[in-house]
């Protein structure tokens, strides 16, 4: 084993060079364990597919949306702690769409490219591949909200749709509700002066949402040095978190100014393409999976969903972890992968 | 709103701090950190530290996207591209994009209805010549009386 010392020592550096905005150092070429093949592209978005390993083998495809921002290897995060390993290793199929890193082609890209064209072109591709007509969509945090758009505008491929950690009301006791109030912040400004947002925007905000682990975190980076595999579990994380990707401008204003500013999302009066989205036509099962600990999407924020949709078949799920644990902690091999798996193989 | 809790057992957090002081370094450590949060979590939701915050940034927002309508426009009058322009481009790209997806998904719902009547014709051929076949018998059974 490694001195401890040395590698605090590692991480320490690590973590300093990252302090560099990816705008300036491009994102890591790293990303999860896992061997994957692209099947699908369209402009910097790609469909990767994770085969399903082992004896079993379900049927129905599994399509992951996950957040436009932080990049799609969460769901990978290290061996054991993986929340893909899990699946293919229970036997489904897995389809992941990584958003990529948009660039200038994408600062006027729409809701539409994003939820009518791309998560379209996931699910068309995972249905085709797998020879089925529909597919389960597992939408998480803002990956999650435009995936519950699309399955409202667009069931007709939606098998079942899981959401976990997605906000769907936004006037909640957040932060982030609260610093993007109509009178506090000009989204427009953002926009018009920097196109697609920069990550080092997105970044201080997600960092002031818990100020003090700035803090903690070196404490604890010291104080658990002895700890089998905790400074491993550390770097991962800082390297995960850190590799970010800006949002893209369009998407940007009318996120916060339909979901943040004025609810129209969960009010059913978000327009995308000219098409209404009215959660209340998703009729498909639903799974919403949501962390107790959650600072990013508050608890009341996903439950929310629960009362808006058509469905009949509906399952709760909660879990106490945070946002990232969902997909990253050691509690999800234990209980929460399990549980999800279980759901879905139930529908398959 | 758990650090908040925790910090209720002295209705003033400071004290709280000083409290902790007096016991092991690791307790005044954690005890600061909880004081430290609920300070910041009421910082940053108090209107009039956000107001002025909001306002701050807007105003270098608006000077940026000054500065780009500035450069944008002499970089015109030079006659160079601009980011606008390629942004543009792109946009046109976009909407020509769009309108083949759109095509194609037309597509695939005219194929799909198409693939339904196909098969909803096959099953009209295949009754209608049951229905030609039990005539047929019908006619000869009817022909036959007339024979004999």
């Amino acid at each position: 084993m490694k001195n401890p010392v040395k590698q605090v020592a590692e991480a320490f550096a690590d973590a300093v060079k990252r302090v560099v905005p990816m705008e300036y150092r491009g994102v890591d070429r790293e990303t999860g364990h896992l061997p994957f093949s692209v099947v699908a592209e369209k402009g910097p978005m790609r469909v990767l597919y994770y085969a399903p390993r082992g004896e079993k083998r379900l049927r129905t495809p599994i399509v992951f949306s996950y957040s436009l921002i932080n990049r799609f290897y969460i769901l990978d995060f290290m061996p054991g702690r993986s929340l893909l390993e899990y699946l293919t290793g229970a036997g489904h199929p897995c389809y992941v769409i990584d958003w990529g890193v948009p660039g200038t082609a994408e600062v006027r890209k729409t809701w539409e490219d994003y939820v009518l064209r791309y998560i379209d072109l996931a699910m068309k591709v995972a249905c085709e591949r797998e020879g089925v007509e529909q597919a389960h969509l597992y939408g998480y945090c803002m990956g999650g909200t435009m995936s519950l758009a699309y399955a409202a505008l667009r069931p007709a491929r939606v098998k079942t749709k899981v959401a976990m950690a997605v906000p769907v009301d936004f006037h909640d006791e957040g932060l982030f509700s609260a610093w993007t109030r109509p009178e506090i912040f000009n989204v427009d400004a953002v926009v018009d002066a920097y196109g697609n947002v920069p990550t080092y925007l997105m970044e201080s905000g997600a960092r002031l949402l818990v100020p003090m682990t700035n803090v903690t975190k070196w404490r604890d980076l010291w104080g658990n040095r002895g700890k089998e595999g905790f400074i491993d579990i550390w770097r991962r994380m800082e390297k995960w978190s850190s590799d970010n990707v800006p949002f893209p401008g369009e998407v940007y204003r009318q996120y916060i100014r339909d979901c943040y500013q004025t609810n129209a999302f969960v009010k059913g009066e978000m327009m995308i393409a000219g098409e209404r989205v009215d959660l209340g036509a998703i009729s498909m099962p639903l799974l919403t999976v949501i962390a107790q600990r959650d600072h990013i999407v508050p608890q009341a924020s996903a439950e929310a969903l629960l009362d808006v949709v058509g469905s009949e078949d509906v399952t709760k799920m909660e879990f106490k972890t945070g946002h990232i644990g969902l997909s990253s902690s050691s509690r999800g091999k234990r209980e929460i992968w399990p549980a999800i798996s279980g759901w879905l193989a139930e529908r398959d | 709103m758990s650090v908040a809790d925790k910090s209720q057992k002295n209705p003033f957090p400071f004290a709280n701090l000083l409290e902790g002081l007096g016991k092991r370094p690791g307790d005044a450590l954690r005890l600061w950190e909880t004081w430290a949060a609920t300070q910041f979590d009421q910082l940053a939701r108090n209107g009039k530290f956000l107001g002025p915050m909001g306002k701050a940034m807007e105003g270098s927002m608006l000077f940026r996207a000054s500065v780009n309508r500035m450069v944008e426009e002499s970089m015109h009058q030079m006659r160079m591209p601009t980011l606008g322009d390629v942004q543009g481009l792109h946009a046109r790209l976009d909407e020509l994009e769009r309108t083949l997806d759109r095509l194609d998904s037309r597509l695939d719902r005219f194929e799909a209805q198409s693939d339904a009547l196909a098969g909803r014709l096959d099953d009209f051929a295949t009754q209608s010549s049951a229905l030609a076949d039990r005539l047929e018998g019908a006619l000869a059974e009817t022909k036959t009386p007339e024979g004999k």
